[in-house]
C-alpha cells in the first residue's frame, strides 16, 4: 500500500526542467506542432495496423458469439465468460474508431455501459442484450461497415435498437 | 528559430494489456524518432521499469490486471518507494467518461487522453509533458502537477469519433 507522504500544507515545488533540457532544442528534432506530412504518416501508420485489429477481433467476437450461445451451466465459467466479454468491449470501445470503425467503437460502449451496471451472473434477458450486442459487432467487423453517419450504419444502430427493445419486452411479458 | 524536440534521447515507458495497442504507440513513437521504448502488460511488470529508474515518461492505460493504472500512477507519485514522483505520466485509455478523467487528475495525472485516439493528440500531450512541464503542488490529499494551467487554443480532434 501506498505511505502518505504528502505535505500538510501547500508546498508548490518547481518542476526539475531535466527532461525539457534533454529534448527540447533550437537545432534538431520536431516542431513542436505537427506538420502535415509527419501527421498523414502517423495516420497511415495507425491504418496499416487496421487489418491486424479487425482480424483478431472478428476471431475473438467469433469465439464469444459461440459461448454466449451455449452460455456455461457452471457460475464460475459465467462469471469468468462475463469478464472476458466485458475486457473484449472495452478493448473494441477504444481501438475501433482508432482504426477507422467508430460504430464499432459505438456498439462496444454500449455493451461495456451495459456490463458495468450488471453483475457476473446474467439473467435470461441480459444474456440475450449481450448476445445481439456482440452480434451486431460481429456484423461490422464481419462487413468492414467503416463509416458512421451513413445509411447502413443507421439502419445497424436501429436493429440493435429493436433487437434490445423486443428482447426487454419478451422478459416485460413473461 | 524555433523549439524543436528531439525524441532520440527520451526513455518512454508503455502499460497497456492489449499487445496490438502497445506495439502500436510503441510505433508512432518511433515515427517520432523515440530509440528507447521499454513496454509492459500489466502493473508489476511496469513497477520493475520504474524502479530501475530508466524512464522519463510513463504511458498507461487504465485498465490492467489486476491492479490498475491508477494504483500504479498512485504508486508513482504517493509511494515512499517510487523512484521518481514527478515523473509525467500520460493515462492512454479507453475509460473515457469524465468521472475517470477527474479521478486521473485527482490522482496526479500528467495528461489524460481518451482512446480512441488520434496521433495527433498524442502528439501534443508528448509536446506539453516534455516541452511544457508543469510544477508540482504538494498539499494533504494531493501530490502531482499543479492544476492550475494556461488554456491554449486548439482547434484540431483529440479524439477520434467514438460514437458519443
Amino acid at each position: 500500500m501506498s505511505s502518505d507522504i504528502r505535505s500538510p500544507k501547500p508546498k508548490f515545488i518547481p518542476n526539475r526542467g531535466d527532461l525539457k533540457r534533454k529534448a527540447v532544442n533550437f537545432k534538431k528534432g520536431l516542431e513542436l506542432k505537427l506538420d502535415d506530412g509527419l501527421r498523414d504518416k502517423l495516420n497511415n501508420l495507425v491504418q496499416e495496423s487496421a487489418a491486424a485489429f479487425l482480424d483478431e477481433s472478428a476471431a475473438r467476437i467469433k469465439a464469444l458469439r459461440e459461448q454466449v450461445s451455449h452460455m456455461p451451466a457452471d457460475p464460475a465459467a459465467r462469471k469468468n465468460l462475463v469478464e472476458e466479454i466485458r475486457e473484449e468491449a472495452f478493448q473494441i470501445k477504444g481501438m475501433g474508431g482508432l482504426f477507422g470503425f467508430p460504430l464499432l467503437t459505438e456498439f462496444a460502449k454500449s455493451l461495456h455501459d451495459f456490463l458495468k451496471e450488471t453483475d457476473d451472473d446474467l439473467d435470461e434477458l441480459q444474456q440475450e442484450i449481450v448476445s445481439i450486442h456482440v452480434d451486431t459487432m460481429y456484423v461490422v467487423i464481419a462487413h468492414k461497415i467503416a463509416g458512421s453517419g451513413g445509411a447502413l450504419e443507421a439502419q445497424l444502430r436501429a436493429s440493435l435498437k429493436a433487437a434490445v427493445d423486443k428482447a426487454k419486452h419478451k422478459a416485460t411479458q413473461a | 528559430m524555433s523549439e524543436k524536440i528531439d525524441f532520440s534521447h527520451v526513455r518512454f515507458l508503455i502499460v497497456d494489456n492489449n499487445r496490438l495497442m502497445g506495439k502500436l504507440v510503441k510505433d508512432i513513437l518511433a515515427m517520432l524518432g523515440a530509440t528507447q521504448v521499454a513496454m509492459a502488460r500489466d502493473y508489476d511488470g511496469a513497477l520493475t521499469m520504474l524502479r530501475s529508474g530508466n524512464v522519463d515518461v510513463c504511458i498507461t492505460e487504465w485498465n490492467l490486471k489486476p491492479r490498475s493504472g491508477l494504483e500504479l500512477l498512485d504508486f508513482i507519485r504517493n509511494d515512499a518507494t517510487s523512484s521518481d514522483r514527478m515523473l509525467p505520466v500520460i493515462m492512454l485509455t479507453a475509460n473515457s467518461e469524465m468521472e475517470y478523467v477527474v479521478e486521473s487528475r485527482d490522482k496526479g495525472v500528467t495528461e489524460f487522453l481518451a482512446k480512441p485516439f488520434t496521433a495527433d493528440g498524442l502528439y501534443r500531450r508528448l509536446v506539453m509533458v516534455i516541452a511544457r512541464p508543469r510544477d508540482f503542488v504538494s498539499v494533504k490529499g494531493y501530490f502531482g502537477p499543479d492544476r492550475r494551467r494556461q488554456q491554449l487554443p486548439f482547434d484540431g480532434p483529440d479524439r477520434r469519433d467514438s460514437g458519443n
